[in-house]
C-alpha cells in the first residue's frame, strides 16, 4: 500500500494511499520533466490523516513546480497540510475538512500552513475544536480556501484540465511565478520584488 | 456570579460567560464597564476552571461603542474622565496583574480562546472589541460599523486594531473612512470568514456557548498554545511562525514529562 505515481504530457499524478510512499513520489516529481502535479485520492475519502512520515509533504521537497490538490470526502488532521501547502486546491461537493483530536499532538504545521489561505477565525476554531467543528466544501469555496467545487465524479477530470492549462505554458515562467508568489506570501513583499529582479533576467538569459 | 454593575460574569462547564449588561444604552462602554471588563479578563485568565470565554451583549445590541453621554456629562460638570479609565483593559491582549509590588506589575498574555456572541449591532469601539475575539458567532440581522470619522474621531489604539488582521484591508478602510454611511452586514462578514457561523438572533448566545464547549473539551494547554501560535503568526514570516510553533510543541513535551 503506497502512493501511486504516473507522469504524462508534463503532468505528474500522485495518487494517495494513506500517507505512505509520498517521499518517493515527490522526489520523482522534483526530478523528472513534469511541470505540474495533481495530488488526488481514490475511494470515498481524500485522507484520514495519521502520523506524518518523513518527506510526505510538498514543502519538504522545496518544489518550484505547482501542485494541484483535489479533495473528495473527508480530509482529516495531518492531511490538512496538503491543503495548506498545495497551490491550487479544488474539492468535490462532498468534501469535509476537520482537524484531528488535540490528543494526537499539537497541529503546528497543519495550522500555520493555512495562513493567507483560510481566515484566522475559521482556522482557530477548526484546530482548537480538535475535529468537533468542520468546514464543508461550500464554506471552503465561499472563503476562497478552495478555488472550485465540482461533482465528485468530475473531480479528477477537472484537476487534470487545470494541470493541462499550466503544463501548456512556458515552464520557466510557471516556475518563476510560483517562486515569486511564494516568497511574497511567506516572507515579505520587498524580498519577493528583489527575488523577481534577480531571478528573471538570470533565468531568461541562462 | 460576581457583583459587577454593568456586566455579568458567570462560569459554567469550564466556560466563562461575559455579558455586557446595559441594554438600555446598547451596551455602550463607560469607565465602569471598562474597569469591570478589565477585572473579568484577569479573573478568567487566572481561573484554571476557565478554558474558554464567551463575550456577549444583552438586549438588541452587542456594543454601540464608547458612551459619549457619560463623557459629555462629565465635561459639563467640568470633569475629565482620565484616559486610562476609558481605555483600561477592555481588550484582553495583555493583563496587568496589580499585585503586592507597586510599580513592578506583571503583564500576562491573555491566551485563552474567546468566542464572540455578536447578538446585535457592533459600532466603533464595539467593532474594535470584536477584533480581539478569536471565533465569532453572529446574528444574521446584525451589522458592524465604525462611526468615529463621522464625529471627527478615529479608531482606538494598540490591540484595538486587531481587526486589520481579520478583515481584508479594503473592507477595514471602507468601514472606518465612510463612517455612519457604511454598515457591513452579517452576510458579508460570514462570506469573508470573519464570522464562523451566522444564526438567528435568539440562537447566538446558545450557539456561542456550544462552540466554546467544543474548545473547552480539548486539552487546555494545547488550546492555549494554538492561540499563542495563531497570534504570533499574524505579522511573522512563515519561517518564524514555524520556529515558534516548534518551540511551543517542545515546551508541551517538557511539561508532560
Amino acid at each position: 500500500m503506497s502512493a501511486g505515481y504516473s507522469a504524462a504530457n508534463g503532468i505528474a499524478t500522485i495518487t494517495l494511499d494513506g500517507l505512505d510512499g509520498l517521499a518517493d513520489a515527490w522526489a520523482r516529481f522534483a526530478g523528472d520533466d513534469s511541470r505540474v502535479a495533481v495530488l488526488i485520492s481514490t475511494g470515498p475519502d481524500f485522507c484520514l490523516g495519521g502520523p506524518a512520515p518523513e518527506g510526505a509533504f510538498p514543502v519538504d521537497h522545496a518544489l518550484d513546480k505547482p501542485v494541484i490538490v483535489a479533495v473528495q470526502g473527508r480530509c482529516v488532521g495531518t492531511s490538512l497540510r496538503f491543503v495548506g501547502q498545495g497551490d491550487i486546491v479544488i474539492a468535490a461537493d462532498d468534501a469535509i475538512f476537520s482537524a484531528a483530536p488535540l490528543t494526537d499532538g499539537l497541529p503546528v504545521e497543519e495550522m500555520i500552513y493555512q495562513r493567507r489561505r483560510l481566515p484566522e477565525p475559521l482556522t482557530e476554531l477548526l484546530f482548537m475544536s480538535g475535529g468537533l467543528w468542520t468546514i464543508d466544501a461550500a464554506r471552503a469555496f465561499a472563503t476562497g480556501w478552495v478555488s472550485e467545487v465540482v461533482l465528485a465524479e468530475d473531480l479528477a477530470n477537472r484537476a487534470q484540465a487545470i494541470a493541462a492549462t499550466i503544463a501548456g505554458y512556458d515552464p520557466t515562467a510557471v516556475q518563476l511565478t510560483k517562486l515569486i508568489l511564494t516568497t511574497a506570501r511567506d516572507g515579505f513583499t520587498r524580498d519577493a520584488l528583489e527575488q523577481a529582479r534577480a531571478l528573471v533576467p538570470a533565468r531568461l538569459t541562462g | 456570579m460576581t457583583d459587577f454593575q454593568q456586566m455579568t460574569y458567570e462560569v459554567r462547564d469550564n466556560v466563562a460567560i461575559f455579558t455586557l449588561n446595559r441594554p438600555e444604552r446598547l451596551n455602550a462602554l463607560t469607565s465602569v464597564l471598562h474597569r469591570e471588563l478589565g477585572q473579568a479578563w484577569e479573573m478568567a485568565l487566572l481561573d484554571d476552571e476557565v478554558r474558554a470565554v464567551v463575550l456577549a451583549g444583552s438586549g438588541r445590541a452587542f456594543c454601540s461603542g464608547a458612551d459619549l453621554t457619560e463623557r459629555g456629562e462629565a465635561r459639563k460638570r467640568g470633569e475629565v474622565i482620565e484616559r486610562e479609565k476609558r481605555q483600561l483593559n477592555i481588550l484582553p491582549a495583555r493583563i496587568e496583574l496589580t499585585g503586592s509590588f507597586p510599580g513592578n506589575n506583571m503583564f500576562l498574555e491573555f491566551d485563552k480562546p474567546i468566542v464572540g456572541a455578536i447578538n446585535g449591532l457592533a459600532v466603533g469601539a464595539g467593532t474594535m472589541l470584536i477584533g480581539a475575539v478569536d471565533v465569532l458567532i453572529g446574528s444574521e440581522t446584525a451589522y458592524v460599523a465604525d462611526a468615529h470619522v463621522t464625529y471627527a474621531g478615529w479608531p482606538g489604539t494598540g490591540e484595538a486594531l486587531d481587526i486589520t488582521d481579520q478583515l481584508p484591508w479594503g473592507e477595514v478602510v471602507r468601514m472606518s473612512t465612510e463612517g455612519v454611511k457604511t454598515r457591513i452586514p452579517a452576510s458579508r462578514l460570514y462570506q469573508l470568514g470573519f464570522y464562523c457561523e451566522v444564526v438567528p438572533p435568539d440562537q447566538v448566545l446558545p450557539r456561542a456557548i456550544e462552540v466554546a464547549a467544543m474548545i473547552a473539551a480539548q486539552p487546555p494547554e494545547m488550546v492555549r498554545a494554538l492561540r499563542r501560535i495563531a497570534r504570533r503568526s499574524r505579522d511573522a514570516a512563515l519561517h518564524d511562525s514555524l520556529t515558534y510553533g516548534d518551540f511551543e510543541r517542545r515546551r508541551l513535551a517538557l511539561e508532560a514529562k
